[in-house]
């Protein structure tokens, strides 16, 4: 953390030389930030009303990052929004979005996501194309949340569509065309370098060399690819690009009576793997499709009736070879198996493979595929009924809202014959593993999920004089409704979750100089016990915009400047353990009894009930400012303090295990969480042709587990409570072990008998025996608290560019796995070991002496293994040209554009190639993807 | 639609005059499920002996290795670590291959409250115990049972509870006696009690229930608690209460004020008398519930057969379990080669144990010296006591269908995972069959364990011991059966000639001691046997016990080139120091785990 000062230090330095360098050349024009809209809660309002803390990013930023998945353009794009990336399988690339960090320990840490005012799930806003997005708003603060009451406290990301205008038709075509390539791929030995460094770990432990110089020349020269195979896995298995295709058709305009925005788009990725369909017949080629479609209108009823109808939905196509619905498996055996294993296949028609590992191209090729269909419909209603006969300002409304999603699989498996080959005087002999089978197909699987929710509004917005007065009331009641079988149509007992409630906001602002409001949220949650169902939730702030001061009245520095300020309180009733915890569950189970152990029902009580568990309550508190400087700077800083209390947590730690019976965790946790979000943009459309803005910005949230009820420990580095949510605990390495000597002066390591160039850990107590009470808190979390963001863009002439940086710091990835641990598991060996510790390489080793077997000092989790996750990528950068007005209407066209983008470009890090530091933890699944694309949009 | 738009209308003008939980909460009213409540369990006799179920589920566990969760409901499901009931690893009778087991932290002496063997089934005790008070507590009101069946529920229930007492009274010894239901808000600080009421406890639920249970259980109660269960549990409480450890005037290790909660403070020849009363009553039993020793099968299988066969008469209660695959615990855990490339490394028996196995002349068995070659392996298998053929896999013996010969000589090595490709981890030149059934093979793949808890020969060895101790080999106090006698009897029926009359004292007490050792082995009770008869630094020239060195054997092919006289089959041996462990007084009893004691109500054991 020390480091966040100079950090932003530098990014203010960079800023303050743009100030001074284009000062001079600014002319007064107000960019107008105080009267453009901003999205709240149910509602917008002009900015210099809002004294919430609410970030905004616009659907057609958003564009500018090619990849299959919405939330995947996100990264750097929404102050006070940390996006961690996951998988890049299209279908399976959902990256974890989070606002203001992490506030709990809890499990129920993901944000409410409301599409179009409805509440809705992660996977449905990831179903949807950026291109029917008109803005994502990110709502952080209590002022800004608190009016969804127990749903609010880690966040709200609000979708918006886009609707049509009073405009003549517009038609927008586009298209987009690209290629994609994994960022990076494991790097793992051929061989020769495998045997021979299997020989070294088996000498280092003891045994005699498996392989003879005979066998290490064969092979080095690959003379004998049967009984001396060397295969690279991801050769064989991937290919260098997969296309990755968008289509686009959207077209919008309207009437005062009608309005309406359509769109159709379709989104197509072929997969990184090699083709396979036409290999076999027993399986497909990966692929993804995506369909989207919506259909927005407005409808201006009668003079004082409107109504707006939403239509919208997608349909999701993946195909998987093999027999998951992803294809992480596939990836790790590849990643365990040693090089020089078996050959692809042994004779013609027999798949190499042995006892311990399947043949990763037959896995995907004669195993069968999964193709999974998934559907999702977003439907809604609103009516508005303007009632200005009774009071000018006055109108209600109501909305009826239906989302729905549903996915079936269709898998068609059968398993295949592998065979391992011995050579007998010459003559191969096989064993064969597994058994081919035919192919046998289950359409049975399914998932769904629907949710509905009705609403109610009255909203009252008029001016008197110098008094302005906003205010809202609604109710809702929504629920969620989900069903699988997935496993066992039978074990499906999900009762829907149910919420109602209430909540509204009194803004009231004096000369557009002084806002007050006051917003709450009374909501109820079916999880919790009658009595404890429903909860208060208030929220107040204060804002002052100086700039309409008389004394900066015109000002040509301070073209706006507001202060705001806002305390509340809301609740995440996403809190973990069993649902309807104030009842008490018995469980049913079996056991065996007679002679022929025949099964008889059993019923053993559950945890005791908790008849006052209760949703977890954050009191949040932010202050900040926003300001428009020389009319070409936007400056916004936000500071905040969330204090979460009430997290599900075991105090019981002290009660006897003779009691017998497990107790209900209680409310009793506390998170705190602090930081800051600041942006400075400059904005310059002042020379002539050339119109350019930088924008940077920098966001932290740094978290603390301020009471966590633990077990009594003995030592006090052991409480994960002053640490951070997650915090990694780890034996701290400290090197290798010189020689025996040094070993004999340490402290006794008790996982495995230790030699010469295994790792040395710390006695952090002092005992002299390095156990499980020397695991210590160690580096960060994957979470960065730090994220960086540079983006910049101009036009000139025909001619527009875009790019944006994302940086992530104070971070730390931890490396596992078969492709970090030689040898481990039977594994295979990767790069990384090339440092390894030898008796002539002491000084420089940078991985520990090579073990043979499971070598449990070594790979014990420890700091040797936790490396700095921080980076820098280049997330998007696009060069566009659109043809000249004047050529362009001589077609009849309104604008053509042509562009080429790049999304992933690179990555600055610290994982020395190895590994893309975002996907490190995930293990060595699908990689993260760069894209390089084409496009061409052209608008009627 | 129309009608919730009225209903969004009335809440929201409603909003002031009228309580908005009292409107909405209703909608909030968890749908209508099956949940049940104690009430439920004792509305009935069909639900209340699904509550019985769920007590033996908790409070019988099994002595076989098994997955983590599998002695109890919880994550039955789940591939966790194994829960390492079988302590045969951390004693002279085996190891354990896999370094990574709990049982191996006895070896060196790592145990400790940090590191013990015992914290998922010491859960588990508690609460089948907690299940216990709350069945002795509402079974009398379930409407449709009668006295009897009421009172037999109770018996068959407080018997549990006495046998998860003894669980903790031979690992522990004094633990808190916990009689009725305990509430969160009670004063939970309850001390553990001295051994003298542990043991009290235990004999009065036995003494108290026997007369309301069934003499056997037959069919599909098999596996429920009978008499004899009671009578055994009594033998084995009393014969480890009468032993050295708990029957002295000092502890292994001072213990101040608290020395009662380990041993009795004095010593006492009535502990030893009480239980050879109690053995002989167990002995007294059998003959009316059916249950004897397996004599007809021949001398060579009648030990098999009993230990293979399940339900056969000689056991007196085996836990029943879930049916498993051979590469799935149990099965795997106990060879390498059967468990192939599963992930179990194997239990390996010793040398320190094999030699005790005596010729079928009842003379000792000679083995040639610490790195000493010796020669005629194959012929000494072929002379020794028909129980080792029956308990351990030796090189060339058949493991089962799949592997007819099981190649444990180092020459081997090469056998890809299906022989012996695991001999590198073979450590004492032996795999251990004993609990593993020949019958599993790639037939039959899937094969329910029952594991025995109570067996017929144990209560005769019981009861020979304790004679010998109260009354000396060769009297009968009345009973009928003289310590030599019952002996003989065990030895009999595996073809082992008596033991001569003429052995006496303390050759007669090591004879005993070394038939228990034979004829229990493997059934997790020697490493309790060292600790109760505190013989665990006791060394027999190289041999130890649980201090000193652990002698394997490697094996060899005779080289054609060697003509030492003496050579008379294939193989050769050489023994060798596998690993040198280190017994630390402190472990005559278990350690409790360091949560457990941060909670301030137990003393902890002396030295941890």
């Amino acid at each position: 953390m020390k480091y966040i000062g100079i950090k932003i230090l530098l990014t203010i330095i960079i800023m303050s030389i743009c100030v001074f360098t284009h000062a001079q050349t600014i002319i007064a024009d107000s960019l107008n930030e105080a009267q453009s809209l901003k999205t709240v809660t149910y509602g917008v309002q002009h900015a210099w009303q809002v004294n919430s803390s609410i970030s905004t990013v616009k659907g057609a930023e958003l564009c500018k990052s090619f990849t299959t998945n919405v939330a995947n353009t996100l990264y750097g794009r929404l102050s006070g929004l940390t996006v961690q990336q996951g998988s890049g399988e299209a279908g399976a690339d959902a990256p974890t979005l989070s606002s203001r960090g992490v506030n709990t320990f809890g499990t129920g840490k993901g944000m409410f996501i409301v599409i179009d005012g409805f509440p809705s799930t992660e996977k449905l806003f990831e179903q949807m194309s950026p291109l029917e997005i008109e803005s994502i708003s990110l709502l952080k603060d209590g002022s800004a949340t608190v009016i969804y009451g127990d749903r609010a406290a880690n966040g709200v990301l609000v979708v918006t569509t886009k609707r049509g205008q009073i405009s003549p038709l517009k038609v927008n075509f586009s298209v987009q065309i690209g290629f994609q390539q994994a960022d990076r791929l494991p790097q793992f030995l051929d061989s020769y370098d495998y045997a021979r460094l299997y020989n070294e770990a088996l000498a280092n432990d003891g045994k005699t060399a498996k392989y003879t110089q005979a066998d290490l020349t064969a092979y080095k020269n690959g003379s004998d690819p049967l009984y001396h195979p060397y295969v690279n896995w991801y050769q064989k298995m991937l290919q260098k690009n997969s296309p990755l295709v968008n289509y686009d058709f959207n077209a919008s305009g309207g009437s005062e009576t009608i309005r309406y925005f359509v769109l159709f788009n379709i989104v197509n990725n072929d997969g990184i793997y090699a083709r396979t369909a036409d290999q076999s017949q027993y399986t497909k080629d990966e692929s993804y499709s995506r369909y989207n479609f919506r259909n927005n209108v407005d409808i201006t009823l009668s003079k004082n009736l409107s109504a707006i109808v939403n239509l919208g939905g997608s349909i999701e196509d993946k195909t998987t070879p093999g027999v998951y619905e992803t294809t992480d498996n596939i990836f790790s055996l590849m990643a365990s198996i040693p090089s020089n294993a078996f050959p692809v296949s042994v004779a013609t028609n027999k798949p190499g493979g042995n006892s311990l590992y399947a043949n990763p191209w037959s896995e995907i090729t004669q195993r069968g595929y999964v193709s999974t269909l998934n559907r999702s419909a977003q439907a809604s209603v609103k009516l508005t009924q303007d009632l200005g006969m009774i009071t000018p300002g006055l109108n209600i409304s109501g909305t009826i809202g239906f989302n729905n999603y549903f996915k079936s699989y269709s898998i068609k498996t059968r398993n295949y014959e592998r065979y391992s080959v011995a050579d007998s005087s010459g003559v191969p002999v096989y064993t064969s593993y597994g058994q081919n089978t035919s192919l046998v197909g289950s359409e049975s699987k399914s998932y769904q999920w629907r949710n509905s929710s009705y609403q109610g509004f009255v909203n009252y917005d008029r001016t008197f004089g110098i008094h302005g007065i906003h205010a809202m009331i609604l109710a809702n009641y929504d629920d969620y409704t989900e069903s699988n079988n997935y496993d066992d149509a039978t074990t499906n007992t999900i009762l829907p979750y149910k919420h109602v409630g209430m909540g509204g906001r009194f803004t009231y602002s004096l000369k557009q100089l002084y806002i007050a409001e006051f917003s709450f949220g009374y909501t109820g949650n079916d999880d919790f016990a009658t009595g404890h169902r429903f909860g208060f939730f208030p929220a107040g702030s204060l804002g002052w915009v100086v700039s309409n001061e008389k004394f900066l009245n015109g000002n040509s520095v301070v073209n706006y400047l507001k202060v705001k300020g806002s305390y509340g309180l809301t609740g995440n009733g996403n809190i973990g353990g069993t649902r309807f915890m104030y009842n008490q569950s018995y469980n049913w189970s079996g056991y065996n009894l007679g002679t022929q152990n025949g099964s008889v029902s059993t019923l053993v009580q559950g945890s005791l009930a908790n008849s006052n568990a209760t949703w977890e309550k954050q009191k949040s508190f932010n202050i900040g400012f926003e300001s428009t400087l020389f009319n070409s700077f936007n400056i916004n800083f936000d500071y905040f303090i969330q204090n979460r209390y009430d997290i599900l947590a075991k105090p019981y730690s002290t009660v006897p295990d003779f009691l017998g019976i497990s107790l209900p965790d209680m409310n009793v946790g506390k998170v705190s969480n602090k930081g800051f979000e600041a942006t400075i943009r400059y904005t310059n459309n002042k020379i002539k042709d050339l119109n350019y803005f930088v924008e940077t910005g920098a966001w932290l949230a740094q978290n603390k587990i301020t009471y966590n009820a633990e077990a009594p420990q003995l030592y006090n580095y052991l409480y994960t409570t002053g640490q951070i949510v997650d915090q990694p605990f780890m034996l701290q390495a400290i090197g290798f072990f010189k020689d025996q000597a040094d070993i004999d002066k340490s402290s006794k390591q008790t996982f495995e008998t230790v030699q010469p160039g295994d790792l040395k850990y710390k006695d952090q107590n002092g005992d002299g025996v390095i156990n499980s009470s020397d695991y210590v808190a160690a580096g960060y979390t994957n979470m960065p608290e730090l994220t960086l963001s540079f983006h910049a863009g101009a036009t000139y002439k025909g001619f527009d560019v875009d790019m944006l940086f994302q940086g992530a710091f104070d971070r730390s990835v931890y490396l596992s796995g078969s492709y970090y641990e030689a040898f481990q598991d039977y594994g295979s060996i990767s790069s990384i070991a090339l440092g390894r510790w030898t008796t002539e390489t002491a000084s420089t080793a940078t991985y520990p002496r090579l073990s043979s077997k499971n070598n449990l000092n070594n790979y014990a989790k420890s700091s040797f293994w936790q490396w700095n996750g921080d980076f820098i990528k280049l997330r998007s950068l696009e060069i566009g040209y659109s043809i000249s007005h004047k050529i362009s209407e001589r077609l009849h066209i309104e604008k053509i554009r042509a562009f080429v983008n790049g999304t992933n470009l690179f990555s600055l890090d610290h994982m020395k190639g190895l590994m893309d530091p975002e996907s490190v933890s995930e293990g060595v699944g699908y990689p993260v993807m760069r894209t390089i694309s084409l496009g061409l949009s052209i608008q009627l | 639609m129309k009608n919730a738009i009225l209903f969004i209308l009335s809440i929201v003008f409603s909003f002031m005059i009228t309580s908005c939980e009292s409107l909405m909460g209703n909608y909030l009213d968890k749908a209508p499920g099956v949940d049940v409540t104690e009430d439920t369990i004792f509305s009935s006799k069909v639900q209340c002996t699904t509550f019985l179920a769920s007590i033996y589920q908790y409070g019988i566990h099994s002595t076989l290795p098994t997955r983590s969760g599998d002695a109890g409901v919880e994550s039955s499901n789940g591939y966790g670590n194994p829960d390492p009931t079988l302590n045969t690893g951390s004693c002279d009778e085996s190891e354990t291959c896999a370094a990574w087991y709990s049982v191996q932290a006895w070896n060196d002496a790592t145990i400790g409250p940090n590191l013990t063997d015992d914290s998922e089934r010491w859960a588990y005790r508690w609460k089948a115990i907690r299940m216990i008070t709350i069945m002795l507590d509402r079974i009398d009101g379930v409407p449709d049972m009668t006295t009897a069946e009421k009172e037999q529920f109770k018996a068959e229930v407080r018997v549990i509870r006495a046998m998860n007492y003894l669980e903790m009274f031979k690992r522990y010894g004094g633990v808190p006696i916990i009689r009725r239901r305990l509430q969160v808000n009670d004063n939970l600080l309850i001390p553990r009690s001295s051994i003298d009421s542990v043991v009290n406890f235990i004999v009065q639920d036995c003494d108290e229930s026997l007369s309301y249970l069934p003499v056997n259980q037959t069919g599909s109660n098999k596996g429920r608690v009978h008499q004899g269960v009671a009578l055994a549990i009594k033998s084995k409480t009393l014969l480890y209460a009468a032993s050295p450890l708990f029957n002295t005037a000092t502890p292994y290790l001072d213990f101040g004020k608290n020395k009662n909660l380990i041993c009795y403070g004095n010593y006492s020849i009535d502990r030893w008398k009480s239980a050879a009363a109690a053995a002989k009553a167990a002995l007294d039993w059998a003959p009316g519930a059916g249950c004897h020793l397996i004599t007809d099968k021949g001398a060579d299988q009648n030990y098999q057969y009993a230990w293979e066969h399940y339900d056969n008469d000689e056991i007196i209660l085996a836990e029943k379990g879930y049916g498993r695959g051979a590469w799935d615990w149990p099965w795997s855990c106990f060879s390498a080669i059967a468990g192939g490339n599963w992930g179990q490394a194997g239990i390996t028996p010793l040398l320190n144990f094999v030699r005790k196995y005596e010729k079928r002349d009842g003379t000792p068995e000679t083995w040639t010296g610490v790195g000493v070659t010796g020669y005629g392996l194959q012929e000494k298998f072929a002379e020794m006591d028909y129980r080792f053929k029956q308990t351990i896999c030796y090189n060339m013996s058949s493991w089962n269908k799949d592997i007819p010969v099981s190649f444990l000589y180092q020459e081997a090595t090469g056998f890809e995972g299906k022989h012996s490709g695991a001999i590198s981890t073979c450590y004492g030149g032996f795999w251990l069959q004993k609990p593993h059934p020949h019958i599993i093979s790639s037939d039959v793949y899937w094969y329910v364990p029952n594991s025995t808890i109570f067996q017929l020969n144990e209560i005769y060895l019981n009861y020979a011991e304790a004679m010998n101790e109260a009354y000396g080999p060769d009297a009968d106090n009345g009973y009928g059966l003289t310590s030599r006698q019952a002996l003989n009897v065990i030895r009999e029926r595996s073809g082992q000639p008596d033991v001569p009359s003429t052995e006496t004292g303390k050759d007669f007490k090591a004879r005993i001691r070394n038939e228990r050792e034979i004829e229990l082995a493997f059934d997790n009770h020697r490493f309790y046997d060292i600790r109760r008869w505190k013989i665990a630094t006791d060394v027999d020239g190289a041999y130890a016990i649980m201090n000193g060195s652990m002698i394997g054997i490697k094996i060899n092919i005779v080289d054609p080139a060697e003509t030492n006289p003496t050579i008379t089959s294939a193989f050769k041996y050489t023994p060798y120091v596998y690993e040198t462990r280190t017994f630390s007084t402190k472990m005559y009893l278990h350690p409790f785990g360091t949560d457990e004691v941060n909670k301030g109500y137990l003393v902890q054991n002396p030295g941890y």
